[in-house]
């Protein structure tokens, strides 16, 4: 691969070689029809059997809501362990030598942010780590007059350079950042987001930790958090999910040696098997998570690092909701991807492995999409009383869904406190309390992933950044 | 690696604890004398719960004395047991928890460095006389003792190092005592106080001071709204549960207060006293919250025993020498001095214990429960059936509304069609849905005697005296082993003068 140009390479060399790991095709015909005869099936069993199909339903849901909340604490329990997260101590840190560093490669995908610039080029220069073995790429559309400007108004420090991605189909973060990768120098790539501020230090503890991880670890997920966590209550509500998902569930995840699903940003990768990998899929829109998985199939791992790249939490309604919907409707394409041969999949991922994925990736959109209908129940079993909706659950069924009702629900607002405490906001932990105004939120945007993954699967949302900062993209 | 190893020292742990339990479920079994009667009327209600009758949902949640969590962890094993006589899925939870209570009582010690003494410690308490009979009764005792440790843990551990996840344990620990009556209630009430003042004087932020607060004591505050919350919905009164408390009805003497108390109970809280004083002057958190959670059994005992409520405390007592125990080994990673000491001194605590298990003798408590082995259930089907057939002497029609918890132990799961269990009955019958039903049958209240648990229940808070002297419209019929009959007086079906049809519609026509 030619390294210099960057123009020879092929940003969706995934979808072209590998079309079976790609979601350029959203829903495979074999897909279509199972999908459309399982529907059938539920359809007629409706008509003949009515009252068993709701009841078999309820049943499977509550068996699954179970599950769900157990494996949670699950997670949260194993996330204290000592093998939770990779953590270099401070000795550690001092010992490595400028010139045993490698070269770094940072990409930094950037689409109409102008104003974002100058914030990440200062923060990308205070990263210690020598400025000879920085190699920063920031990856520049073609058609993104506006931002490329500002761009060459700056003096860029030593290290950087900007890459322009030609204007192309699909208009996605990996396709850039595929591009990025064709060009990266570095024996170590991460990917930022503009508005990041990671650590000073994260780097250094990136190649501590991959000297640390063992041959198969070529991945390193660093925490994740905001730094205007206070802006308003959307942004106390979505810190306190992000403390939970990244400072709980994926270091619990880590200790499980299980599939992470990659968040967007901060992920450290080994550059050369990430070329190995073909890089990210350019046609889905959480390619992250899905590469996440991909790593796992190839038989590498990822682990958690215990250092935090802070972010800028979306503070408007509209926009968080479009950005929920992305994730989402990005999580229904990577489930759709990797279910194309569930047999293959078991075999790649092994028997763990495999039921994370179906938690992780399946069950939580599940979880959004069908949680309205079961407040739905609930409301009116509080509101009217009727005993036929008791009917619907059966025995056991009763007391499972009075447990995910009343402690499930509870046990998820309070992962989400412990979070915030485990943070140190702790302010925040009453509001984490009140999540469920929050899961409602989500469970709209499930809902509209699912419409725009049949509408409009490719289509990336972007969030709008600089709200509390003044500087809006 | 860390995890391949982690995952078969669990599955290691896991088969020796399935190993003990089975251990304990077999000892049940081949001894059904220890067998409570308390066991038998968890397992009925489990079953109405599982026919999802409103009398199992009412027994649920209607008493602070008769915790919803011993009911609802039952029921999975009641589901699968599917024994109707025996109760099996109370022996099986009372011999899964004594297990669970052995490892978590080792794994307190382990910081202790008391080497294989931790296990002697352990042993010494399953070897308990009080503990086998709480692990093979089927009982809530051991359940109680598990939550109670873990609890317990969760305070002495966040006192001591301020880790988020021994408050979280501190937390799960309250909101599942909550749920398991009004004795361990009050019990977490205290390691809530202690929570409190610990945090008080920690010198945290306001804001960290309210997170550590919503973190430790919530869990518990949202576990008593849900039980509020389902007295609303399901007697239509949310303080139905507590009304026993305050609206007393006429009660037999409880006794000798200290008569439960044995010498192991003695010798566990004088440990505990001294182990609180020693620690309050030294200002050892860990062992102050460990010393005081210990006082509060006997204390709390006492109380409820001096406030008439004889057998609230009974889960208490059977948790007081496992505090004991920890009590006396506390000193052993608590004190710097005792860590040097040498393994002579160190093997003597544990030596202790495993005598003070043996020797001292148990009091005869099981939380305020009457034998119930085969031979009473012979017995009581007998006295069951004995009784359909004088009430049927004087109609074939006739419906006996048996009130109390204690019904359940007399009818089992499954009354006799003559027979119902009745937690709310209202002898206004306008007002009695189950009444109302059997208009025009010859109606019975049965009712235990006011003593021990049978005190509390609905039918002698509503009706203060009732037993004694009866109500309004009821003729007393006859005395049956500690139950009192009486007949229902009933106007006319029918009253042609006034016009009005006395058999509602949808009544049952004899």
């Amino acid at each position: 691969m030619d390294k210099s140009s960057g123009m020879n390479v092929d940003p969706l060399a995934l979808a072209h070689r590998r079309p079976d790991l790609s979601a350029s095709v959203p829903i495979l015909p074999g897909q279509k029809i199972v999908m459309i005869a399982v529907s059938l099936a539920l359809m007629a069993l409706s008509v003949l059997r009515p009252w068993q199909t709701a009841q078999g339903c309820v049943m499977l849901a509550t068996a699954f809501y179970l599950l769900f909340t157990f494996y949670k604490l699950l997670l949260v329990r194993l996330s204290v362990v000592s093998r939770a997260e990779i953590r270099i101590a401070p000795a550690e840190l001092a010992g490595l030598k400028d010139a045993d560093l490698p070269v770094y490669s940072i990409l930094v995908p950037l689409y109409h942010e102008p104003e974002s610039l100058p914030g990440l080029v200062q923060s990308l220069v205070a990263l210690d780590y020598p400025d000879h073995r920085k190699d920063v790429q920031l990856l520049l559309e073609e058609d993104d007059a506006a931002t490329r400007e500002a761009a060459a108004r700056l003096t860029l420090p030593r290290g950087f350079r900007v890459t322009v991605v030609p204007k192309s189909f699909p208009r996605t973060k990996p396709k850039a950042c595929n591009i990025g990768l064709a060009q990266a120098r570095g024996e170590y790539l991460v990917i930022y987001d503009a508005e990041d501020r990671p650590e000073p230090d994260q780097l250094r503890k990136a190649v501590a930790g991959f000297r640390r991880a063992g041959p198969d670890v070529i991945c390193l997920q660093c925490r994740l958090n905001f730094y205007n966590p206070r802006f308003n209550l959307l942004t106390r509500w979505f810190t306190a999910e992000y403390s939970a998902w990244f400072d709980l569930s994926l270091p619990g995840l880590s200790a499980m040696n299980a599939v992470i699903p990659l968040g967007g940003t901060s992920n450290h990768f080994v550059t050369r098997k990430l070329e190995e990998l073909m890089g990210w899929d350019a046609y889905n829109v959480t390619e992250d998570c899905d590469l996440g998985v991909r790593i796992y199939r190839a038989g590498y791992r990822s682990r958690m690092l215990a250092t935090t790249t802070w972010e800028e939490a979306c503070g408007s309604l509209p926009f968080w909701i479009r950005q929920r919907t992305r994730w989402l409707k990005g999580y229904i394409q990577t489930y759709l991807v990797h279910m194309r041969r569930p047999w293959r999949l078991l075999r790649d991922l092994g028997p763990a492995n495999f039921m994370h994925f179906q938690m992780l990736i399946g069950g939580i959109v599940f979880c959004f999409l069908i949680n309205p209908l079961f407040w739905f129940l609930a409301l009116l079993w509080f509101t009217l009383r009727l005993e036929i909706l008791a009917d619907l659950f059966p025995g056991l069924v009763f007391v499972g869904g009075a447990l995910c009702l009343f402690a499930g629900n509870f046990a998820f607002a309070y992962i989400g406190a412990i979070g915030c405490y485990q943070r140190g906001y702790y302010d925040l932990v009453k509001y984490a309390l009140l999540a469920p105004a929050y899961w409602t939120m989500m469970s709209y945007s499930g809902w509209r992933a699912c419409f725009q993954f049949f509408s409009n699967p490719f289509h990336w949302e972007k969030t709008r950044h600089g709200l509390s900062t003044g500087n809006q993209t | 690696m860390a995890f391949r190893r982690g995952i078969k020292r669990s599955a290691f742990l896991l088969g020796l604890g399935a190993v003990l339990s089975a251990a304990f479920v077999a000892a049940g079994m081949f001894r059904p004398e220890l067998l409570t009667d308390t066991a038998v009327i968890y397992e009925a209600v489990c079953r109405q719960l599982l026919l999802k009758t409103t009398v199992g949902r009412q027994a649920l949640v209607s008493s602070v004395w008769w915790p919803p969590l011993a009911f609802l962890a039952r029921l999975p094993a009641a589901a699968l047991t599917g024994s109707q006589t025996y109760p099996v899925a109370s022996l099986i939870l009372s011999a899964v928890f004594g297990a669970a209570d052995l490892f978590l009582l080792a794994r307190m010690l382990r910081d202790a460095p008391l080497g294989a003494g931790r296990c002697v410690i352990a042993g010494a308490l399953a070897a308990h006389p009080e503990f086998i009979r709480a692990s093979c009764s089927g009982g809530t005792g051991t359940m109680a003792l598990f939550l109670a440790l873990l609890a317990a843990h969760g305070l002495m551990q966040w006192a001591d190092a301020r880790r988020l996840r021994y408050l979280v344990y501190f937390g799960a620990g309250g909101a599942l005592l909550t749920l398991m009556g009004l004795d361990l209630i009050l019990w977490t009430g205290l390691g809530v106080l202690l929570l409190g003042l610990d945090v008080a004087r920690a010198g945290f932020s306001r804001a960290r001071r309210e997170a550590v607060m919503i973190l430790g004591v919530l869990p518990a505050f949202y576990a008593a709204a849900l039980w509020v919350l389902m007295n609303w919905l399901i007697m239509g009164d949310p303080v139905y549960f507590l009304r026993s408390l305050w609206m007393a009805g006429e009660r037999l003497p409880g006794g000798n207060p200290l008569a439960p108390f044995g010498s192991a109970d003695w010798i566990a809280a004088a440990v505990c006293a001294l182990l609180a004083a020693v620690s309050l002057r030294r200002g050892h958190r860990s062992g102050a919250a460990l010393a005081l959670l210990g006082l509060g059994l006997p204390v709390l005992a006492l109380g409820l025993a001096g406030a008439d409520r004889l057998w609230g405390r009974d889960r208490l007592l059977p948790c007081l020498f496992p505090f004991g125990a920890l009590a006396l080994a506390h000193p052993a990673w608590d004190s710097g001095r005792f860590r040097n000491a040498s393994r002579a001194a160190r093997s003597f605590i544990p030596a202790a214990l495993a005598a003070a298990a043996w020797i001292t003798g148990p009091p005869s408590s099981a939380e305020g429960a009457r034998g119930r082995g085969p031979a009473a259930a012979a017995a009581s089907d007998a006295w069951v059936a004995r009784l359909e057939r004088h009430v049927k002497k004087q109609s074939p029609f006739v419906k006996v509304f048996a009130c109390g918890y204690d019904s359940f132990a007399l009818l089992g799961p499954r009354p006799p069609e003559t027979f119902r269990h009745s937690l709310d009955f209202d002898f206004n019958l306008e007002f009695n849905k189950e009444a109302r039903d059997y208009r025009g049958h010859a109606l019975y209240v049965l009712v235990h005697r006011p003593e021990g648990r049978s005190a509390m229940d609905s039918i002698h808070w509503k009706y203060g005296g009732m037993f004694f002297y009866g109500v309004r419209s009821t003729l007393y019929d006859g005395d049956w082993d500690g139950w009192r009959l009486f007949e229902i007086i009933q106007a006319p079906r029918v009253l042609p003068e006034v016009g009005i049809a006395g058999g509602a519609e949808g009544s049952r026509e004899p």
